[in-house]
């Protein structure tokens, strides 16, 4: 066949395909792109043509052979590649936004690891992937085309920066979240204590959600799961309660309001109790105590600290 | 043993209380379990005399059960310690307490003396109060006989009302008798009883057991029909007639405070041949009130937890005791405690004010807006507990009397809108997080029921978080609210659900671990166990976590007592010259010197610190075990 017609044939297909470049292509549509596809040989051959000059990719769907199409100028930098680096690079790029570990690659291509290490810094350096860190396995190389964003999976949502859980950031958002709930749980301006029972005006997790949206408090996209999320620790916490089918409202006494908007927290008031109040509850040695042991309450320590402080 | 820390701190007690033989003579029984006599005497290394003479107080106070056994030809009386009991000697004060702020000082004075005295006849009892109030008499100047006889016939009737309002009971023979030989004792009567139904071991056994707890509650609480241990005056027994009983009945439903004896009051009085003790449960029962009261106060604000307290008032002549177990099998056959809107707005103190302590709801209707159409709808709607009541002004409760408001006196709308801000109240302590009430049906302007057993539980857990919390903090108190509720949790999902990573856990999850709060649950995956290959489940076991509190909490109360012991110890000289008989009450201060006097007052702080914070920690051993 001449090269001439196959390289015609594959400027038809490649332009067809292009005006949708995320399909996937079957060969029989292949097939009715150009007249002169007359039979499935002339196809195969414009095919092999067009992986060799990394044109196209094939992908396998069903069982089926499927195509999709490469852009040129990508292509044009894939062809000066080492065998090994496009070996590597198709199959980071099959990982898609989930990213491959280095130990994956090298079991799936069988190169030893010298020629992996230095393929992928020359890919690297080229800028056709990059390393990405994952939150569940912070040790691990993972490698990811270069254009891509990493999967939730592996930045570990909302909560994370650079794989790190920011914490600062999640405290700051919660207590901005409580104190929305709490400026919806009690009225204001009266000497009521209480909204009246079946009350619909307390914050409801989409009012918390689009509070959030519409303020502007974060840069990150919060779903209402995430929300939900730190709503739920406010529960653990036992700030917040839930009252009717969507309603959160705070506990009472777990805030006060003083000044403007500081957040006073009571909340040493309310865990004080008995036991821990005497030296006993926090007492290091206790389990060691005993009457006519060596630590006793004649010779206790804390005791007489205790005392001394009280009186 | 696990139950070191509570004998400890029961000797103690009773040390403190009946001195030093008693609790020498407690603290065998406790450490050594049921024994005979002789062994007691060998044990305690005390004279048998002295040992006999003190059993013989300690049974009169119930702190000793006896069980009289057939060993091989002769008849052995074993002993063993009621150790509730002993630990109950820490609540006479409170008992006290509550016991003025209702029957005043008179029935204050009547339950101090049962208290001193364990059990007593009530024909004794009156005879030797007689004489003492006589005796005061005396030292106020004139004898007067009118004086003594009027004493007595109303302490006659305050014991009758504290009899009827069950701080007192009758004791039986049975209760002087060890739980075990008691429960032994009832199985072999069951079994006679039984045994000519059916001869399949297996049957018998199950009917038996099934019998079992209803024949030991009915020991336990004893009689509670209206007329037991009442007679007619100067008559014998009372003769058994439907009016009074019922009358009797519907008096009791209605008066909550102190006892419903309404119009025959006069005609019964108490049955002078029975014998009397203090009933613990049922004081248990206020106390418990006061506590559901207080997490009311601090979860829904003053005057709800007023409210709150008018429900449990009403209910609580009905509760026999905490954690009954019949009761609640009562209420799972659908028979519980309830009480209207209706009734208790007829019973509630004016001087709780209750107008604008709900905020109006912005889409309020007047108070006289309310149509007979809108009124249907309250009332259709009311018929699902759900569905809650926008409008806060509108009265939406149906009284059967057909009552016009535009014809209603002043006085009886003020009485129908406070109903309705109550009614708001209720509603409001049902709707929050802890169901405080429950809306079981719309009778009467709703009627509510409590529901003891889930909130005892979770004010056990609260207290139990408290401590934690105080001792861990916040964060490791959040992993432990999240394993109580989620159940078994891998750290992974543990910080998921805690919003931090299981890097930061690690340490706050160990430390809950050694401090026995969290447990540790192993899954192999594989047969070899390989650590590598396991998954480990974290896990709070609330009846654990509940026990270990406890007995800190036991071993703190014991080390604070010591503690005061040996405060006094240092202080003995002070302490014999400031007991010194031949100086009058009062006149201390003349034989003391400055610093001696400095000293006195700072040994009467350590004293009253200390013991308050005994106190304290009873008020928490009490929720976590009795309540």
């Amino acid at each position: 066949m001449d090269p001439a017609l196959v390289v015609s044939i594959a400027d038809t297909i490649h332009d067809t395909c292009s005006e949708d470049p995320d399909k996937y292509y079957e060969i029989p549509h292949l097939q009715t792109m150009d007249d002169r596809i007359t039979n499935l040989e002339i196809l195969r051959t414009v095919i092999n043509h067009m992986l060799a000059h990394k044109l196209i990719k094939a992908m396998q769907r069903d069982e089926e052979s499927v195509f999709r199409i490469v852009d040129r100028e990508l292509a044009e930098r894939l062809q000066q590649l080492s065998a090994e680096e496009s070996l590597l690079f198709t199959h980071i790029d099959s990982a898609g936004t989930e990213g491959i570990w280095t130990k994956t690659l090298k079991i799936r291509t069988n190169l030893h690891q010298t020629t992996i290490t230095k393929s992928l810094k020359s890919l690297e350096a080229k800028k056709f992937i990059k390393c990405i860190k994952s939150v569940k396995h912070p040790t691990r190389k993972i490698y990811m085309l270069y254009h891509l964003t990493p999967d939730i999976g592996l930045t570990g949502g909302p909560w994370f920066t650079d794989a790190q859980l920011d914490d600062e950031f999640i405290s700051a958002l919660k207590d901005a979240i409580e104190r929305y709930i709490y400026e919806k749980s009690f009225p204001r301006g009266t000497t009521a204590e209480h909204f009246p029972p079946g009350w619909q005006g307390y914050a409801s997790l989409e009012g918390i959600h689009r509070w959030v949206a519409d303020k502007g408090l974060t840069d990150v996209a919060m779903e209402l799961a995430d929300i939900k999320a730190l709503v739920d620790v406010l529960i653990f916490d036992r700030r917040v309660e839930r009252v009717g089918v969507r309603g959160y409202k705070s506990i009472r006494g777990t805030i006060k309001l003083t000044g403007r908007g500081v957040l006073g927290r009571p909340l040493e008031e309310r865990i004080k109790n008995g036991l821990t109040e005497t030296p006993c509850g926090h007492c290091p040695v206790k389990d060691i105590c005993e009457d006519d042991g060596p630590i006793n309450a004649r010779n206790c320590i804390y005791w007489a600290d205790w005392l001394k402080q009280i009186i | 043993m696990s139950q070191k820390n509570s004998a400890e701190l029961c000797t103690l007690l009773v040390k403190e209380i009946y001195g030093d033989v008693s609790s020498k003579v407690t603290q065998v029984l406790l450490q050594f379990g049921r024994l005979p006599l002789p062994l007691i005497v060998r044990y305690s290394k005390l004279p048998e005399k002295i040992v006999k003479q003190t059993l013989v107080v300690l049974i009169q106070q119930h702190l000793v059960c006896h069980a009289l056994q057939k060993e091989g030809q002769r008849m052995v009386t074993y002993y063993e310690c009621d150790w509730l009991r002993m630990y109950y000697l820490l609540e006479s004060g409170r008992i006290i307490q509550v016991t003025e702020e209702r029957y005043g000082e008179e029935g204050a004075s009547i339950i101090n003396n049962f208290l001193q005295l364990g059990h007593a006849r009530v024909s004794d009892f009156l005879a030797a109060y007689g004489t003492s109030t006589l005796r005061q008499a005396r030292v106020n100047g004139a004898v007067n006989e009118n004086l003594k006889i009027a004493a007595i016939n109303t302490l006659k009737a305050k014991l009758g009302e504290l009899y009827k309002a069950r701080f007192l009971v009758q004791v039986k023979e049975q209760h002087m008798r060890p739980h075990t030989d008691l429960v032994n004792d009832i199985k072999a009567d069951l079994r006679r009883q039984f045994s000519k139904e059916t001869a399949v071991e297996s049957r018998l056994n199950k009917l038996i057991l099934e019998h079992l707890p209803q024949r030991l509650r009915d020991i336990e609480v004893g009689d509670v029909s209206p007329m037991s241990g009442m007679k007619r005056k100067g008559g014998g027994a009372p003769e058994i007639q439907i009016r009074p009983i019922k009358r009797q009945k519907k008096a009791a439903d209605l008066s909550y405070i102190g006892v419903g004896l309404g119009d025959d009051d006069d005609e019964y009085e108490i049955d002078e041949e029975i014998v009397l003790r203090v009933n613990y449960d049922k004081f248990l029962v206020l106390f418990r009130n006061d506590e559901l009261v207080a997490l009311a106060k601090d979860r829904m604000g003053e005057t709800t937890s007023l409210v709150y307290r008018e429900v449990l008032k009403a209910m609580e002549s009905k509760v026999l005791k905490c954690r009954d177990p019949m009761m609640e099998l009562s209420e799972e056959q659908g028979k519980k405690l309830k009480v209207s809107t209706l009734e208790l707005s007829r019973t509630f103190p004016d001087s709780i004010e209750l107008e604008g302590t709900i905020a109006d709801a912005p889409k309020a209707k007047g108070l006289n807006g309310s149509s007979s159409k809108s009124k249907k709808r309250k009332v259709e709607s009311d018929e699902e507990p759900d569905a809650m009541d926008l409008d806060s002004d509108d009265d939406d409760f149906d009284i059967s009397e057909d009552e016009d408001e535009d014809d209603m006196n002043p006085k009886a709308k003020l009485k129908k809108r406070r109903m309705a801000i109550m009614k708001q109240h209720l509603e409001l302590l049902a709707q929050s997080s802890i169901k405080f009430v429950r809306l079981e049906s719309t009778k009467g302007a709703g009627e509510w029921s409590v529901n003891y057993k889930e909130l005892m539980a979770y004010m056990r857990q609260l207290e139990i978080e408290k401590i934690v919390e105080e001792r861990f903090g916040i964060k490791a108190t959040r992993l432990l609210r999240i394993c109580d509720e989620k159940g078994k949790l891998e750290e992974k999902q543990l910080a998921a659900a805690a919003l931090t990573t299981d890097k930061d856990i690690r340490a706050e999850l160990g430390r809950l671990h050694a401090a026995g709060h969290l447990f540790l649950q192993e899954l192999p995956r594989t047969a070899d166990r390989a650590a590598s290959r396991t998954v480990y489940l974290w896990y709070f076991d609330r009846e654990k976590a509940r026990q270990s509190v406890l007995h800190d909490i036991y071993k703190g109360m014991s080390r604070a007592i010591q503690r005061i012991e040996s405060e006094a110890a240092l202080r003995s000289t002070l302490i014999a010259k400031v007991n010194r008989t031949d100086i009058a009450e009062g006149e201390e201060g003349s034989v003391l010197s400055t610093t001696e006097r400095k000293e006195w007052e700072r040994w009467r702080q350590i004293q009253a610190h200390m013991w308050a914070q005994v106190e304290r920690m009873d008020r928490q051993v009490l929720i976590l075990r009795d309540f």
